[in-house]
């Protein structure tokens, strides 16, 4: 359970690369073993977490009833999509100007120590940001669709003016 | 289940059960179940006849989906119609007054008394448009009520605790005759159909409690066109013949209510017919809350007052004020009572009426409270058709009002603010920053549709929804003037 978010995010790992997928399992250049703390399930859980507020916010906070269309949930869908993507290039592209990546995932050096090639770029951050927005526009979907299900099974928990939108 | 048989005579008498329907439809409270409106009319074929008829039976068929058990008041009141028929029919139809008396088979003798109690004018008179403000002709002429097939119907549905009123002016031909011929017949003992029966429930008619209300003049006539004797200078000298022979009418009613306004509008001259249609009026609205008055259960001490054998012991006489008089009355300018008893309704129902007309259309598909249930064709379904057919004939008869020289115009009209539409200081509640103008009415709305009883039809439960948003939005508390 501990690495579901892992094992969700490394489904599109081919968009940001295995070392920065290696760097957020928490692996450890030193120890060479993934004894450092799992970043997949941090970023998972805040996104988890904003695309319920912004779920929550569209149905029972914002809940407005000239904000209800399919186009108003779409919108707010790219608003939880957006804030994804940024979410997931800026944590990880901070770790990767704080240093905070291993020499052995960012790098491939040759004998004499020198760089090679960078195995980790900036633009890996951003398609790590575009898997976690892919992300948190999947949880949003979830999440309205159990808000919209459980307004039709609970009528009082439902929301007042936008209990159908989208569905 | 009480009822009150109201028998409005002449173009007045529709007029106010106009007033009434009008009332009974926003949900003004009344002390009854049903009404029962006959109007006695010799001019069947007076716009304003055929106008309150086509309100009425509008009304009766939306009162089928106002379901009494639940919240809502709008149509709450039953109108029920005797035999099916708003109107009194008389029997005879003859169109001249001398042909009704049989004047030409009459002796020599006989046929010059005719001339001297009645002018050739009056004598030549076609009354086929009413008697034209002739009561010593309708006096003859309606001589003849009980013979009707619809007063018949009235006896036999006479239960015992219902109540009757009756609607004239005091100031025409039809009204001002046939209040006091029709109030003798309802205390003549054991009156009979041409076949010579006893009327069932005569015994409980000759004792149920009779009001009345008489009009005064309230608005005058241009100059006569054609060869109509209806001329307005004379409106004030009948009324107080009238009025003097009213007095022997005292303890024979038990509430009388007298409404005028010296403040006359001056209506174009009509002798009657399909051009007689003329604007609604402030005194017919306070008509019509004198009916309302008179069956007011808080009310029946004062209204009431009979002795043990229950005979009348003394009539009461009642007059309709207002705190402030303006060329514009609005509500501000009613007394606290009626002001109390008409801003909630009239305004609850303006603004459905609004809704419906400025809004319904871009919002019903796109609103929670309309979802499955008043999408498709039900706007097109016969009784939500009849509904919003009262309602325009609601927003015409507040328009109507307007246009008198004494204008009662509590609400601005024209405006298409959801909630910002009365005139003076009445203020509903307060405006939300977050859903402004329609929004409100929808957020409250969508609202209230979850509290709705998910077993009534679909017609029964959007007259509850329309209820109980404009209730929650509109809650006028009266704060009394000092004094």
């Amino acid at each position: 359970m501990k690495d579901l978010f892992g094992i969700i995010y490394c489904l599109f790992d081919s968009l940001f690369g295995q070392n920065l997928a290696d760097y957020l399992w928490g692996y450890d250049c030193n120890m060479q073993s993934f004894s450092n703390t799992n970043v997949f399930n941090r970023i998972g859980l805040l996104t988890l977490l904003l695309s319920f507020v912004i779920v929550f916010s569209y149905y029972y906070l914002i809940n407005h009833p000239r904000f209800n269309r399919w186009w108003s949930w779409l919108v707010m869908l790219g608003v939880t999509g957006a804030t994804g993507l940024f979410l997931g290039y800026g944590w990880t592209v901070a770790d990767f100007h704080k240093g905070l990546m291993g020499d052995c995932l960012l790098y491939l050096r040759d004998a004499n120590g020198e760089i090679t090639s960078s195995l980790i770029r900036e633009s890996d951050c951003w398609m790590f940001g575009v898997v976690n927005g892919i992300l948190s526009i999947g949880f949003f979907i979830l999440f309205s669709l159990a808000i919209n299900i459980g307004g039709r099974l609970i009528p009082r928990l439902a929301s007042r003016n936008c209990k159908y939108s989208p569905f | 289940m009480s009822k009150l048989y109201i028998f409005g005579i002449g173009g007045t008498g529709a007029r106010v059960i106009k007033a009434l329907t009008m009332l009974l439809a926003s949900g003004v409270a009344c002390g009854v179940d049903t009404i029962v409106p006959v109007i006695i009319d010799r001019d069947m074929s007076n716009k304003d006849l055929s106008r309150t008829k086509r309100l009425i039976d509008n009304y009766i068929e939306v009162n089928k989906i106002a379901d009494t058990r639940e919240r809502n008041k709008f149509f709450k009141t039953n109108i029920r119609l005797l035999n099916h028929e708003l109107c009194l029919q008389l029997m005879d139809n003859t169109q001249k007054f001398e042909d009704f008396t049989g004047k030409s088979s009459m002796s020599r003798e006989n046929q010059a008394l005719m001339e001297m109690l009645f002018s050739k004018e009056t004598l030549k008179m076609d009354m086929t448009a009413g008697f034209q403000g002739n009561p010593n002709i309708g006096s003859v002429v309606l001589n003849q009520f009980e013979n009707s097939d619809v007063f018949k119907a009235f006896a036999q549905d006479f239960k015992e605790g219902d109540r009757i009123f009756i609607i004239s002016s005091i100031f025409g031909g039809t009204g001002a005759s046939g209040f006091p011929l029709l109030r003798k017949i309802l205390h003549t003992h054991n009156v009979k159909d041409p076949a010579g029966r006893v009327l069932d429930n005569w015994g409980l008619i000759n004792g149920a409690p009779v009001g009345a209300v008489s009009v005064l003049p309230y608005f005058t006539v241009g100059s006569a066109r054609d060869d109509s004797l209806v001329q307005s200078d004379t409106f004030i000298d009948k009324s107080k013949a009238a009025l003097s022979y009213y007095k022997t009418e005292d303890k024979k009613i038990d509430t009388l209510y007298y409404i005028a306004d010296k403040h006359t509008s001056a209506y174009e001259h009509n002798k009657g017919g399909d051009a007689q249609r003329n604007n609604a009026h402030l005194v017919e609205l306070a008509a019509a809350l004198a009916i309302l008055d008179f069956v007011d259960p808080e009310k029946t001490a004062e209204n009431i007052r009979r002795d043990e054998q229950g005979k009348i012991r003394r009539t009461t006489y009642k007059e309709f004020g207002i705190r402030s008089n303006a060329p514009e009355i609005n509500f501000e300018n009613l007394a606290d009572k009626t002001k109390a008893a008409l801003v909630n309704p009239l305004s609850r129902f303006l603004l459905f009426r609004n809704y419906m007309k400025f809004v319904f259309h871009k919002q019903h598909r796109r609103q929670p409270y309309a979802h499955k249930l008043f999408t498709g064709h039900f706007r097109a379904t016969d009784v939500i058709q009849k509904l919003e057919a009262v309602q325009d004939q609601y927003y015409e008869w507040l328009q109507e009002m307007e246009k008198q020289t004494h204008r009662f115009a509590p609400f601005n009209l024209t405006s298409r603010d959801a909630l910002d539409f009365v005139k003076g200081a009445i203020r509903y509640q307060k405006k939300s920053w977050y859903y402004r103008n329609w929004q409100a009415v929808d957020n409250e709305l969508n609202k209230q549709t979850e509290k709705i009883n998910r077993s009534l039809e679909n017609e029964k439960k959007f007259i509850e929804l329309f209820f109980r948003a404009t209730e929650a939005l509109i809650q006028y508390k009266d704060k009394p003037h000092d004094r």
